[in-house]
């Protein structure tokens, strides 16, 4: 019982996993790159495996036919949520539109240059965090 | 009979082998200068090499364009190529994710 309890611990410890989906270097002024001011923004949303979901809640009832049921519905959630795509399903993506604001708020001046856009995830059980990273230099 | 436990024992070895490949996972592109205008070619990469696919963070690509800038410290880095791919030594144990980028320093 204590190994099990140990096992599941572990097993949270090492699922918050970092996943790369996509990095992209924009043009480079490397007078501002080299004097300026490193910045980051990030901007996040939660996405949710409903496939872990309906396993975890076939794990934990008791009853042979909730079991099936589950089966079932985690069958038909994959037929409607096919196809290729980068992480983990949000209920809203409108969370990476935020990033031009952040950016304006981050470096006022505008002269900014050496932009690196990251697509990442942050893999928990059955959440995630849905991340888009900005790292670039500032020059007031 | 004990010939072919041996060659399907180099069977399976040579198959484990032969999927040490590579994924392109993701590319992108800045406009390329004209050519008159492109001085030299410049390259920098990060990598990180995962041991059963742990990784717990991607801070390994943000020193990129750092690299390129220092190569090109007293112009512009243009026609930036981004390339990001996935190389698995042996499955399950041993991959390693490298991003490159390629550009020219234009002044």
């Amino acid at each position: 019982m204590m190994m099990s309890k140990i096992i599941i611990l572990f097993t949270f410890f090492i699922s918050g996993c970092a996943v790369l989906h996509h990095v992209q270097i924009s043009e480079i002024d490397s007078s501002i790159v080299l004097g300026g001011e490193r910045f980051e923004i990030k901007v996040s949303e939660i996405g949710v495996s409903f496939k872990e979901a309906t396993g975890v809640a076939k794990a934990l009832t008791q009853s042979e036919s909730t079991r099936k049921d589950l089966g079932k519905l985690q069958e038909y959630l994959s037929y409607f949520q096919m196809g290729p795509r980068t992480g983990q399903h949000v209920f809203n993506d409108d969370y990476a539109d935020k990033v031009f604001s952040v950016l304006k708020g981050k470096c006022p001046s505008l002269n900014y240059s050496g932009l690196t856009l990251v697509r990442e995830t942050r893999k928990y059980p059955v959440v995630s965090g849905e991340i888009v990273k900005i790292i670039g230099f500032c020059k007031s | 009979m004990n010939q072919l436990k041996h060659l399907s024992f180099i069977l399976f070895i040579g198959l484990f082998g032969l999927m040490g490949c590579t994924h392109l996972v993701s590319l992108s592109t800045t406009s390329v200068p004209p050519k008159a205008v492109q001085t030299k070619k410049i390259y920098a990469e990060s990598d990180r090499f995962m041991f059963f696919l742990f990784n717990f963070d991607n801070d390994y690509v943000d020193n990129i364009s750092l690299d390129l800038a220092r190569q090109c410290p007293k112009g512009k880095v243009q026609g930036v190529l981004t390339k990001h791919e996935s190389v698995t030594y042996f499955p399950l144990i041993a991959h390693k994710v490298k991003v490159s980028a390629n550009g020219y320093c234009v002044r």
